[in-house]
């Protein structure tokens, strides 16, 4: 069960720099636990699956992601983000060869 | 007053070309009724423009097809010298300086913009009960709601005001309000008409779509909006000439109708349904039914990915750039955080809170997730076009609300009602809805969605059509 509360909204609100009205925050709140505990459950053997298919773009903007989906050429081959992908600690993103 | 639920875009030109009507009269007959603004769905009325390009036209000749087509826009889409509200208080007087791409398409094809049409805040909702500028109307029944996010869009058309408008359709804000407007709403596929200049709500989503009363009409706009534009880095380099391609054969072809269509719907567009499988089955289709195991899941990776995405899109309205400024503030960051609590609505504020809490450190996971996700729906739906031609659902699970019943319902359940729509949307597929039936109680109409694989929308349009020619939607 997710149990945002009251400070974690009033701090994600502060941080977009956002101002919300006491009732407001009490209706997000609401509303974030409700759209969290409405998440789907993926199996493990889905995870890999889709890591599989996604694993090359992990990290990558949305965007190019659909680029990837939607044209039949990209700009951007799977080997250069690859090689020039950083991940959160700013080290390359080591890709099992196995998702390769 | 022409009624343009009657008349086509081919038959105008013929009207202007025989004489039996100005481009000026036709223009200044809009623009009353737009001011009049009976269903509210116009946020500005672009007299001074129109008018001079009408007398233009009228004095220099009608000679190509779209000279003096009247249309209106949705005011997410910017037109220097015109408001650009995005339905939002924080952009409360804004005018645009520049053209978007698909505004300088229509002005280049010699056609007149009448106006900027209500939305959804920054099209986010598919009631259309979340614009600042108040509720637009459903021409059919003022007490429903249009759909959302382009309501003013679909209101327009659907009123026979005008024979066409654009709107935006980011996970079915074309297609639903269409479906509840029973007219024809087209989502071309991902790239296929360029973004720039429409105010982004979520940039790998957002697709400029059309409102028609007929699916030749529709497809005539489409060919006039599509192309490579060097201004949008994500639009598709290939032409297609959907309205030179509108004969479909259905012998020998599969489709595929999702099994959700008949049981997570009401009862009506069930029935409605069975009655479109029959008619496809006599007509020499091949039907099957198709379980989509993650089609229910794509509203919850849409409104995951809509709430990160706006985090981001929704951080230039600061107050000190654009539009409304708060007179709160004691510092800088206060200046921010008035300026957005007062100009954004609940909405918007709702979507950021699960974007921003979905893109917390702690919540990483999660947010590759929908990543995931996505890429499983996607994969899902190039599996069945290995096997399948078309696949179909209904827009929408039931007919248009009463604004008292929307008002009434919770946002999850909310959520799922466009799962149809999100999917094809996180896939980036060309859709098409059309008029499929009604709700006999209610009396308000049903809309059938036929979608094709990434840059098939000439097929889209072709189905469609054969559909509108053959099928008898009845009348209510």
């Amino acid at each position: 069960m997710s149990n945002v509360n009251r400070d974690d909204v009033t701090n994600n609100a502060w941080a977009l720099k956002v101002s919300l009205t006491e009732s407001e925050i009490d209706y997000c709140v609401k509303e974030v636990n409700n759209f969290f505990n409405s998440r789907p459950q993926l199996d493990c053997e889905e995870v890999i699956e889709g890591c599989a298919s996604l694993q090359p773009l992990r990290y990558v903007h949305s965007e190019i992601v659909n680029v990837f989906s939607t044209r039949e050429e990209s700009l951007i081959s799977v080997d250069d983000i690859l090689e020039n992908t950083l991940d959160r600690e700013g080290n390359y993103i080591k890709v099992p060869k196995v998702l390769k | 007053m022409i009624d343009f639920r009657n008349v086509t875009i081919r038959q105008l030109h013929e009207m202007f070309r025989n004489n039996e009507v100005s481009v000026e009269e036709v223009t200044r007959d809009i623009l009353k009724v737009a001011k009049e603004n009976e269903y509210n769905a116009f946020i500005d009325v672009c007299e001074e423009d129109a008018i001079r390009k009408a007398k233009e036209l009228d004095s220099n000749g009608i000679v190509n097809l779209f000279d003096g087509i009247p249309c209106a826009i949705k005011d997410n889409m910017n037109y220097t010298g015109y408001l650009n509200t995005c339905g939002s208080k924080i952009l409360e007087n804004y005018k645009s300086v520049y053209n978007a791409t698909v505004v300088n398409k229509l002005l280049k094809a010699n056609m007149i913009i009448t106006g900027k049409l209500n939305m959804d805040e920054f099209a986010m909702g598919a009631s259309n009960t979340t614009s600042y500028y108040g509720n637009v109307l459903n021409p059919l029944n003022k007490k429903c709601i249009p759909g959302g996010s382009s309501g003013g869009s679909a209101a327009a058309v659907a009123s026979g005001l005008i024979p066409f408008s654009l709107g935006s359709d980011t996970g079915g804000s074309v297609r639903q309000p269409a479906a509840y407007c029973g007219i024809v709403g087209f989502r071309p596929t991902y790239g296929m008409v360029s973004r720039y200049g429409v105010v982004s709500l979520n940039c790998s989503l957002d697709q400029v779509g059309i409102f028609t009363n007929t699916v030749e009409d529709n497809a005539l706009v489409f060919d006039m909006l599509q192309g490579k534009d060097e201004n949008d880095t994500t639009t598709v380099d290939m032409k297609l000439n959907a309205s030179a391609n509108l004969e479909f054969s259905p012998k020998g072809k599969k489709i595929a109708i999702v099994s959700s269509a008949f049981d997570h719907v009401s009862n009506a567009v069930a029935l409605n349904m069975k009655s479109v499988t029959e008619f496809l089955r006599k007509q020499g289709v091949e039907v099957e039914i198709v379980n989509m195991k993650y089609l229910h899941d794509s509203s919850y990776v849409y409104t995951g990915l809509v709430g990160c995405e706006i985090t981001s899109n929704l951080s230039m309205f600061d107050g000190i750039r654009y539009g409304y400024r708060s007179e709160d503030y004691e510092d800088l960051d206060h200046l921010y955080a008035n300026t957005r609590g007062e100009g954004f609505g609940l909405e918007v504020k709702r979507r950021m809170m699960i974007g921003m809490e979905m893109l917390k450190n702690k919540n990483h996971q999660r947010y590759e997730e929908l990543h995931i996700y996505r890429r499983l729906i996607v994969n899902e739906f190039d599996e069945l076009f290995n096997k399948f031609d078309y696949i179909i659902t209904p827009t929408a699970p039931t007919t248009a609300y009463t604004f008292e019943e929307y008002d009434n319902m919770d946002k999850i359940d909310e959520l799922y009602e466009s799962q149809f729509m999100d999917a094809t949307a996180l896939a980036g597929l060309p859709g098409i809805s059309v008029p499929m039936g009604f709700d006999k109680e209610k009396q308000m109409p049903h809309g059938l969605q036929f979608v094709a694989n990434r840059k098939e929308d000439e097929k889209v349009f072709a189905i469609a059509k054969y559909f509108e020619d053959y099928y008898e939607v009845g009348e209510f």
